[in-house]
């Protein structure tokens, strides 16, 4: 792959929390239309990587570039509309707004140039995940499943280059889920967004994705296609522990 | 249609508000002089409305805006400082909004990006405190604890306060209606459901919280000199008292924070009580609120304006 696709890339990211180190010289890269899980045991350090990507965390080292450009330390609105989209682990919707009042303000505030044509982009990115219908109620009223689709309409709505999603299936049923996956691949199919996703079903993902990472304690232990991954015996360890002598 | 008609009625009440005091005995009614009074405590009420109805920052330093903006308009008077009349004087007027809404941008910056939440109100409370005792220590320039007073002899008849105040109401309510269904309206209500995702969405969320502070401290402001001119002596006791923070959020909260007609209702309410209790229970009338408003928050939690509204399943 030339290196001009690249979306993101980290360089040795670290970021400690008082004496706990939570990321270790993380290096990771995206490309354009990719979709990348990101796995590993609880407390590995996934959700960190989202928070210091989005600078709601600013990393102790280690720089983040987003289409070439560093965009380390920059203010979390400002990353925002350089083209990193994210969801939250716990649904964070506005809930006192209709649903197309939140899709209408990730589209008005997310995109870079995205003023004039906001309420068209909002529109789209609800067909898109199957919430137009529903664009005039209250997000209070709407169940988990479609909060987070509505996540995701935000996210696609800021027109972004890359989303990242955390944990978008936690709380869904399987018939959910596999609505979900379809919204996802759509929506990379539809704008080439590359897709950086955090999950725990691990199956999920290595059905899914094109490449998949792996943290544990904080150190990337693997980086491959899924099937490498999941015959990976330091994969295997940190799922499984090590296995008696 | 629909939105025809509400034009229509919206136009014909104040119309009919309007004409009160050619109908009444302006100069003997109490009821001129409470419908100035409800006019007032609109313009407050949505003040506070935006700031922490609409954009979720709990202020309790609206007295000191209102303060500062009968002061400013005390001490452009007595100093001779635009040469505008003074007396109802439009340029003295906006004035005394703009000098609280800078100051509100000012103390903001800090107030509203080191503090969230509970610790915000404390700051903007501790803000009023500070800004009282800077007034009451002024010396000759502030008129210390006694004030300052205007010169009471250009009073003819409350009719021109009566008017002002109501154009006053339709201005502030018009205004926060007009933000609020517009892009920036968005940005207030997102960064009151969730200030973090607010950011990750690319809303700059200081910029909007201090507007919005800023904006409201401008109403508390104009009603400040408007109430300045009434009272012709202005002093911390009359303009700073904290009354003029609790008062708006009462209204805000019985009438339903949030809302356009919440604050109109919650208004109206309070100063119809507050003004029958007076006439009624002498000196009784903040216990019968004081009832009235753990009724309606008991049975209303929503606000009067939850009648209004569809019982949720």
């Amino acid at each position: 792959m030339d290196a001009n696709s690249v979306v993101i890339r980290l360089e040795r990211i670290c970021k400690r929390f008082g004496g706990l180190q939570v990321l270790s010289d993380v290096d990771l890269e995206v490309h354009e239309g990719e979709i990348v899980g990101l796995i590993g045991p609880n407390g590995a350090g996934k959700s960190t990587l989202f928070n210091v990507m989005t600078s709601l965390y600013r990393p102790d080292r280690g720089g983040i570039y987003l289409l070439g450009k560093n965009i380390t330390g920059l203010p979390p609105h400002k990353i925002c509309r350089m083209g990193i989209a994210r969801t939250f682990q716990l649904v964070r919707t506005f809930l006192k707004m209709s649903v197309l009042e939140n899709a209408l303000t990730a589209a008005v505030y997310g995109q870079q140039h995205g003023r004039k044509n906001a309420l068209q982009t909002a529109m789209e990115a609800l067909e898109l995940v199957g919430l137009y219908e529903k664009k005039d109620m209250m997000t209070v009223h709407i169940t988990l499943s479609d909060r987070r689709l509505l996540e995701l309409a935000m996210s696609l709505a800021s027109m972004p280059a890359i989303t990242l999603l955390d944990e978008p299936m936690a709380g869904l049923n399987p018939s959910e889920t596999q609505n979900l996956l379809r919204v996802i691949q759509r929506g990379r199919n539809e704008r080439n967004t590359a897709v950086l996703w955090i999950e725990h079903k691990v199956n999920a993902v290595l059905d899914f994705c094109d490449r998949v990472a792996v943290l544990d304690y904080g150190l990337k232990i693997a980086d491959g296609k899924p099937d490498e991954i999941a015959n990976d015996p330091k994969v295997i360890e940190a799922y499984l522990g090590e296995p008696h002598a | 249609m629909k939105k025809d008609k509400q034009v229509i009625l919206t136009a014909l009440l104040i119309l009919a508000f309007a004409v009160v005091p050619f109908i009444v005995d302006s100069e003997k009614s109490y009821l001129v002089y409470s419908l100035f009074l409800f006019f007032c405590y609109i313009i407050i009420s949505q003040a506070w409305n935006l700031v922490a109805g609409y954009t979720g920052q709990i202020s309790l330093g609206q007295h000191a805006f209102f303060g500062l903006g009968a002061y400013t308009t005390a001490l452009i008077w007595l100093n001779n400082i635009t040469k505008t009349g003074y007396y109802f004087d439009p340029v003295t007027i906006l004035l005394s909004g703009l000098v609280p809404a800078t100051i509100a941008a000012i103390v903001g910056i800090p107030l509203l990006s080191r503090l969230r939440g509970d610790y915000f109100a404390l700051g903007t409370l501790g803000m009023g405190e500070i800004i009282k005792v800077i007034f009451v220590k002024g010396g000759s320039i502030t008129g210390a604890s006694d004030g300052l007073h205007l010169p009471s002899s250009v009073y003819s008849s409350i009719r021109p306060y009566y008017w002002t105040g109501l154009f006053l109401a339709v201005f502030a309510t018009l205004l926060i209606y007009l933000i609020v269904r517009s892009r920036t309206g968005l940005a207030l209500k997102a960064i009151r459901e969730d200030e973090t995702s607010a950011a990750a969405h690319g809303i700059h969320v200081l910029k909007y919280k201090v507007l919005a502070f800023s904006i409201g401290a401008f109403l508390a402001g104009l009603c400040g000199s408007l109430y300045g001119i009434y009272l012709f002596h202005i002093n911390p006791d009359s303009v700073l008292k904290l009354d003029w923070t609790l008062y708006p959020i009462l209204m805000c909260v019985i009438g339903g924070t949030g809302t356009i007609t919440g604050p109109l209702l919650g208004s109206f309410f309070i100063s119809t009580v507050f003004s029958v209790a007076d006439i009624y229970f002498v000196q009784m009338h903040p216990v019968m609120a004081g009832i009235l408003i753990i009724l309606v928050m008991k049975f209303m939690p929503k606000g009067l304006i939850g009648l209004t509204q569809r019982k949720e399943l």
